[in-house]
């Protein structure tokens, strides 16, 4: 059929025009170069009119065209053969590869004719041909000059025998996709180029590279037929790679000329064309082919580490897809893996590839990409994954828009316009100064409680010495008794917040702005004013000083501070009705599983009213549907995840009125006093209770409010539960301090709810209102800057004992220190200190009455005035050091100093101390340890698939290369 | 529910009948008390088991023709007494070299076991382990026809300790005291001994530093020590081991002996103190006073007599120098009669009474005690006149049993009393010609209680006048002992 160009285009006859019009800058003979374009289509109607268009603009023009179609439904066979200058179409079947499929185009039409050295337009022979071949894609459209480019190149290095062009998106964009390609040892195709790298001129060297796309490859005849054109094991994906590494092997130079410019669609890449003639998953197909590439060509000394490397990667990438819920990719990972090394055709491929060897390995060592790049990248791309699919966390279907957009658009809009532009934001977010002032302010508030040595107080602890100690402690209990479960949810967190001391300092110190930032998080949800936003996440975070969890050391409420909005967050996901299909989300539930875990491990009886909470809402209110499956769900799994501890608290309720960090917080609460009852402030908080009435007072008003109850009652029923839970806790002996806290949480909520409602009010009530509760948090913070150090939390030495003394207990010596305190009239308190002395858990996890016994029998004894033979047995026990700090009871220190086998030793002033005589007696310790290997095993594995199933998917990414030429599916 | 929610009267009515509600329950119910201990804490205070016994039995220095003998016994516990488990090994009574063989033993709970009795007396112990060890008592005596031992010392054999406290003793010519310790354990022990006298504190480097060998004794010679220095006052002190410390004090007036005895150990200064047991009849009765503080104390003195408490005319209040001792004579405001003394001082004091026949041939000397707290066991020689249980409750009416046993745990005696508050009742126990033994049990109110031997009122010609003195304290197995406490924080501050 005879072509019309398109309008204003001039025709001419490729057979007719002389190629032969490149002029070499360097003066060396002019070349005449023969060009056979080969287009392979597949299902590119899409693309195709484009490829027409730039082939008709391109100048010079490819000699002979050759169109190939594979197989294609659609108009392509059509369009192909519309192309300017083209043969007749050869058809192929849908499953052959690019490769074949360029080699059946040539042998059906062959290489386009050397034209005539004589007749009017030769040159009688003066000038050398050559021959090229120029492999074109279906969604690629060179520019103008692209070939005359790439051949002004050849005709310059006449060396190179394969050329590439530079791939620029489709259709004009700036952004680059390919400057040659190369890949590492481990199989990883690596461009060199950033991800949306724009192309301002830096790659435009022309160089050497080990192997180019087939997009635009321009390769010599003779280079062609000597490798035998593309391997046909590589139907795609790596196929142009080892092209290029056979061309290397072989002596025949790749290069890349950035002066030409191909456009490609990435039609494949983007998914906007089906992959794979296979059925295999395209991922697997990759990394078979990376494999097959590599083992094929890699020089043989290096085969054993590569397959080591292939192994080490298989299992690592395995690991990652396990983490990403995505089993099926590491199944991929290991077919292919196997598959490729078992199938050996690769060592076929070896032994034919022999003969191609001219160029040693160390000579084309250079244009392999280093594994640190790929090591670089993996991790770029895995933070990439990571962050991108945070963003998408709670979003959980990609469908659902999040619901407040336009009101949230509104909010922000026109905020400040003529201001610049760092206080434009500023102003745009009044979290941000609100959490740096709570976050300053945190430091001023702890100004006495910076240094050296460890946090402690009457209900807290010192933190364990290292992490070790923490991993032990978390497991080891003396026999019959369990260990706490906080322990090991503290280890996890020191393990990233330098280590328990640093974990500790965190927490409590930092609890004011990380409550903040938590709830901050929860209200996002539904709160869209971003002043009463920052409001209520700034009052949330002054609740936790108000509450006295700072001043006392009550960790347990510091943690469920935190661990509360983000629980809140989680059920507010699983909870609120949305416009979709699917109600709920697993992995909101998943995680407030784990956010319930660490609510039980922490504060039992706050995790115990949130549970109850939870699983009656579920039941009554959103019925036994999705949703509700899903709370209760999480109930469950939170109860499970710190199992061991789940059955203690069942056996032992009074355990419930405690709460973590160290010793009983049953004390904490309302006590006998109605107004700290009702105000949620427990006895002994730093700030007097009257200073939570106005913010009761206007959660009372927001309940007049007409619109958006939901959220207000919601508020008021945390509150009161946390009262009616208080109240029950109080009455039964128990602490309160975490369930206070909640009713605080609520009042706070309501407000923050309300104040979004009429923040943009202009009535002199509501304003006056507002004002009222902002003035009463400025007035909380100004009081915590001042009294935030107040109060029993101090930072001294981990132990009170004599430095020789707590050096004594660290290896070797490994001595053990027996701590009698007497009160007159009173009992004798005592405790055996070794291994650093009691330590977060060691109350929890104190030895039983059994075995204390005999520090019991040997103590009472001597508090009868002994019989003489107590030294022995406290030999016999491996008591190295008897010590009593002051005040001493003279009756027990001189029958101490009676006591043979005992000799003074140096204490601090107004204590005692004795060194028992061990010399002759070897003496074993009464209280040993059990280490809880079962339960330790089962709870990392629990918590690592909890934390797995709430983490996002992880997807498998195909680097597909620009060049793959797709093909249907089937 | 939800359309009744959505009428905003409603709403806060609903809250705020909730809360008011929720207040009114916290109102009614009161909190219980939180319970903040440990984990682990015992509720139950640890008892100790007994289960092994050493007591330090002196005996008088070779003078005269003496008859000394020691009686054990290992008592009739009251029902439910745990005692150590096991079969029950006999306890000894041996000297105190491991090599000697026993003269005598413990066979079996509630059979008074006796060493013959011999004129060359040594220092024994009674030792032993096992069940019988619960509540051990002995008595060592001595008594004499003539020589400068004339007349009966009496002393319960000793628990070894580390803090002891003589009042009344004295180094000056007419009084030979001697400071007896024994060491029962196979380590040696460091004694320090510090003496106050009339004219205060004695710096006595000689009296510092003392090493009593293992098993073995060591004698401390006032005389030598503190030469011409009347009434003393001894704090025993171990440094190092554990010792028994006795008091041998030979008194004569100057050409003649004036008897012997031991002087039994005072209780360690209190600001209240009890004297039990001044033994009734004529003869001198003076109280020691010792103040060991740095400060003057000042002390009121009650007589609790047969029909009640007095204060004597002019000893009211009395003053004692700082780390001094101080007599008062009081037989002329006890007049003869049974009584007890107690002491209330602003510094911490202790006491002794010493009390002569009429006489004065023969004396005893009696310690301050502490109230008893539970049974109380004697061992009571053979003796040929009543001897006295006087049994005192210095404040409230308080109540006590007591039971006498003889040599094969026949009960001889048993009863129950009150004593009125304030009084002392002298309870007479018929003259027994074996060896008994003593049970007494504070069962309500303050009680002390001592037992007296005096001669008879009208001795015939050739009797010896013997007088002596036994102290009643809680055993062992009773003692309040509060037991230890695991408490992880005991090791912070």
């Amino acid at each position: 059929m005879e072509q019309e160009a398109p309008a204003g285009w001039e025709f001419f006859d490729s057979v007719d025009f002389p190629t032969d019009h490149i002029d070499d800058p360097m003066g060396r003979p002019r070349v005449r170069h023969v060009v056979t374009a080969v287009v392979v289509g597949h299902e590119g109607a899409a693309w195709l009119p484009r490829l027409s268009e730039a082939l008709w603009a391109l100048n010079p023009r490819p000699d002979r065209l050759i169109a190939v179609d594979t197989g294609s439904t659609d108009e392509t066979a059509e369009l192909l053969a519309a192309m300017p200058g083209v043969e007749p179409v050869v058809s192929v079947s849908a499953r052959t590869g690019f490769g074949m499929a360029v080699a059946r185009g040539l042998e059906a039409h062959g290489f386009a004719p050397i034209p005539s050295a004589v007749g009017p337009y030769g040159d009688d022979g003066h000038m050398p041909v050559v021959e090229w071949l120029w492999l074109l894609h279906d969604d690629c459209a060179p520019a103008p000059k692209a070939l005359e480019k790439l051949l002004l190149q050849a005709t310059m290095a006449p060396n190179t025998g394969v050329w590439g062009p530079k791939l620029r998106l489709w259709p004009r964009d700036r952004e680059l996709l390919e400057v040659g390609v190369t890949t590492s040892l481990g199989g990883r195709r690596d461009t060199g180029i950033e991800n949306g790298e724009l192309d301002q001129g830096q790659h435009d060297q022309p160089r050497n590279v080990l192997a180019v796309s087939s997009a635009g490859m321009l390769v010599r005849r003779d280079v062609w037929e000597a490798l035998h054109g593309f391997d046909p094991r590589l139907p795609m994906f790596r196929d142009d790679i080892d092209f290029g590494w056979r061309a290397s092997r072989a002596g025949y130079q790749v290069g890349v000329a950035p002066d030409a410019v191909v456009y490609h669609a990435q039609a494949a890449a983007t998914g906007e064309r089906a992959l794979a003639g296979t059925r295999r998953h395209a991922y697997q197909l990759d990394r078979a082919h990376a494999y097959y590439t590599v083992l094929a060509n890699a020089p043989s000394k290096l085969l054993p580490l590569l397959i080591l490397r292939f192994l080490l990667g298989a299992v690592m990438r395995s690991v990652w897809f396990l983490l990403g819920k995505t089993p099926s990719g590491a199944v991929d990972e290991w077919t292919a893996l196997l598959g490729t090394l078992l199938a050996g055709g690769w060592t076929q491929a070896r032994k034919s590839r022999r003969s191609l060897d001219q160029v040693p390995y160390d000579d084309i060592k250079g244009l392999f990409s280093r594994s640190v790049h790929a090591l670089r990248h993996n991790l770029e791309e895995t933070t990439s994954t990571i962050s991108e699919r945070i963003r998408e966390a709670w979003a959980d279907e990609p469908e659902e828009q999040v619901v407040t957009t336009a009101r949230r658009a509104k909010s922000t809009a026109r905020v400040a316009v003529d201001q610049p532009r760092w206080r434009r934001q500023l102003i745009r977010r009044p979290f941000l100064i609100a959490w740096v002032v709570l976050a300053i302010g945190a430091f001023i508030a702890a100004r006495d409680l910076i240094g050296g040595g460890v946090l402690r107080s009457n209900l807290l602890l010192p933190a364990q010495e290292n992490l070790a100690a923490l991993w032990h402690a978390a497991a080891s209990a003396p026999p019959g008794v369990t260990p706490p479960a906080w322990l090991a949810q503290f280890w996890a967190f020191s393990t990233v917040m330098f280590g328990p001391t640093g974990a500790t300092n965190v927490l409590l110190l930092g609890a004011v702005p990380l409550a903040g930032l938590a709830a901050w998080a929860l209200l996002r949800a539904f709160v869209v004013d971003r002043v009463a936003r920052a409001w209520g996440a700034s009052a949330y975070g002054l609740a936790v000083f108000t509450n006295g969890a700072i001043t006392q050391g009550r960790i347990g409420t510091c943690v469920a501070a935190i661990v509360l909005p983000l629980l809140g967050a989680a059920v507010h996901t699983v909870a609120r009705r949305r416009r979709v299909v699917v109600q709920g989300s697993w992995r909101a539930a998943w995680f407030a599983g784990i956010c319930l875990a660490v609510l039980f491990a922490f504060t039992p009886a706050l995790a115990l009213l949130v549970s109850v909470i939870l699983v009656l809402g579920a039941v009554l209110g959103l019925g036994w549907r999705r949703q509700g499956r899903q709370l209760v769900f999480s109930v469950v799994l939170g109860l499970l995840l710190v199992l061991p501890w789940t059955l203690e608290l069942v056996q032992h309720p009074s355990k419930l009125g405690q709460e973590a960090g160290g010793p009983p917080t049953a004390a904490i609460g309302p006590g006998d006093s109605l107004p700290h009852l009702l105000t949620g402030t427990p006895i002994g908080a730093p700030a007097p209770w009257w200073f939570a009435v106005p913010l009761i007072l206007v959660a009372l008003v927001s309940l007049l409010r007409q619109s958006r109850q939901r959220y207000e009652l919601l508020g008021w029923f945390a509150a009161l539960a946390g009262m009616a839970g208080t109240l029950v806790a109080s009455r039964l002996g128990g602490g309160s301090g975490p369930l206070m806290f909640l009713m605080t949480a609520g009042w706070i909520i309501t407000v923050a709810v309300a104040w979004d409602s009429v923040g943009k009010s202009t009535e002199i009530i509501v304003q006056g209102v507002l004002g009222i509760v902002l003035l009463t948090t400025v007035v909380t913070a100004g009081f915590w800057l001042v009294r935030g150090v107040d109060g029993p939390l101090w930072r001294g030495p981990a132990q009170d004992l004599p430095a020789y003394l707590v050096a004594s207990q660290d290896p070797p010596d490994n001595q053990s220190i027996l701590v009698v305190r007497k009160a007159p009239e009173g009992q004798m308190r005592f405790s055996l200190v070794k291994n650093g002395g009691p330590r977060m858990g060691a109350l929890e996890a104190a030895p039983t009455a059994a075995q204390t016994k005999p520090l019991t029998d040997v103590l009472a004894t001597l508090g009868g005035g002994g019989s003489g033979e107590e030294g022995r047995q406290l030999a016999g026990l491996a008591i190295d050091y008897v010590y009593l700090p002051g005040p001493v009871d003279p009756t027990l220190q001189s029958t101490l100093d009676s006591l043979p086998g005992l000799t003074r030793a140096s204490a601090s002033d107004g204590d005692a101390s004795w060194l028992v005589d061990r010399s002759k007696i070897k003496g074993q310790t009464p209280l040993v340890d059990q280490t809880h290997t079962v339960w330790r095993i089962l709870g990392l594995i629990g918590w690592i698939l909890a934390l797995v199933f709430c983490l996002p998917t992880v997807r498998r990414t195909v680097a597909v290369p620009q060049g793959t030429h797709a093909r249907r599916d089937r | 529910m939800s359309r009744l929610l959505s009428d905003p009267r409603l709403r806060i009515g609903a809250v705020v009948v909730a809360m008011a509600a929720l207040a009114g329950i916290g109102v009614v119910i009161h909190p219980e008390k939180a319970d903040t201990r440990a984990q682990a804490v015992v509720t139950e205070p640890a008892r100790t088991v007994v289960n092994r016994t050493a007591l330090s039995c002196p005996v008088l220095s070779a003078g005269g023709k003496m008859a000394s003998v020691v009686n054990g016994v290992s008592p009739t516990l009251p029902e439910g007494t745990p005692t150590a488990p096991g079969n029950a090994e006999p306890l000894t009574i041996a000297p105190l070299p491991t090599t000697s063989d026993p003269v005598g033993s413990l066979l079996k709970r509630g059979t008074i076991g006796s060493t013959a009795v011999v004129v060359k007396p040594e220092p024994l112990s009674i030792k032993g382990t096992g069940p019988l060890s619960a509540g051990t008592v002995g008595t060592s005596t001595t008594t004499a026809e003539e020589g400068v031992n004339r007349g009966m010392a009496s002393v319960p054999c000793q628990v070894p300790g580390s803090d002891f406290w003589f009042v009344g003793a004295s180094g000056a010519s007419d009084r030979r005291d001697v400071l007896v310790l024994t060491n029962l354990d196979s380590i040696n022990a460091e004694v320090n001994v510090s003496v106050y006298a009339r004219t205060g504190a004695q710096d006595l480097p000689a009296a510092r530093g003392i090493v009593v060998p293992a098993l073995g004794t060591f004698q401390l010679f006032l005389k030598q020590i503190a030469p011409n220095l009347r009434d003393l006052a001894l704090h025993v002190e171990s440094t190092g081991g554990r010792v028994a410390a006795a008091v041998r004090s030979n008194a004569s007036n100057g050409t003649q002996p004036s008897g012997v005895d031991w002087l039994n150990p005072s209780a360690a200064p209190a600001t209240k103190v009890f004297v039990p047991a001044v033994a009734p009849g004529g003869g001198l009765r003076i109280l020691s006073v010792a103040n060991p503080t740095d400060l003057q104390a000042t002390a009121s003195l009650t007589v609790n007599g047969p029909n009640g408490p007095f204060k004597p005319a002019g000893l009211e209040t009395v003053q004692i120098a700082a780390g001094s001792v101080k007599t008062f004579m009081l037989d002329p405001v006890l007049h003869g009669d049974a009584s007890a003394i107690t002491l209330t001082s602003d510094q911490p004091v202790t006491a002794s009474v010493r009390a002569t026949d009429a006489s004065r041939t023969e004396f005893s000397s009696l310690g301050s005690a502490e109230a008893l707290t539970g049974p109380a066991y004697l061992v009571i020689p053979a003796h040929k006149q009543p001897a006295l249980l006087q049994v005192t409750a210095p404040g409230k009416t308080g109540s006590v049993k007591f039971e006498l046993r003889d040599a094969v745990d026949r009960v001889l005696t048993t009863r129950a009393l009150d004593v009125v508050g304030g009084a002392t009742t002298p309870i007479p126990i018929p003259a027994q010609p074996r060896p008994t033994y003593l049970m007494v049990q504070q069962t309500r109110g303050t009680v002390v209680a001592g037992v007296t031997l005096m001669p008879a009122a009208k001795p015939a010609d050739d009797d010896v006048p013997q007088v002596a003195a036994w102290p009643l304290t809680t055993s062992l197995v009773f003692r309040a002992q509060l037991g230890a406490q695991p408490d992880v924080s005991a090791a912070l501050r």
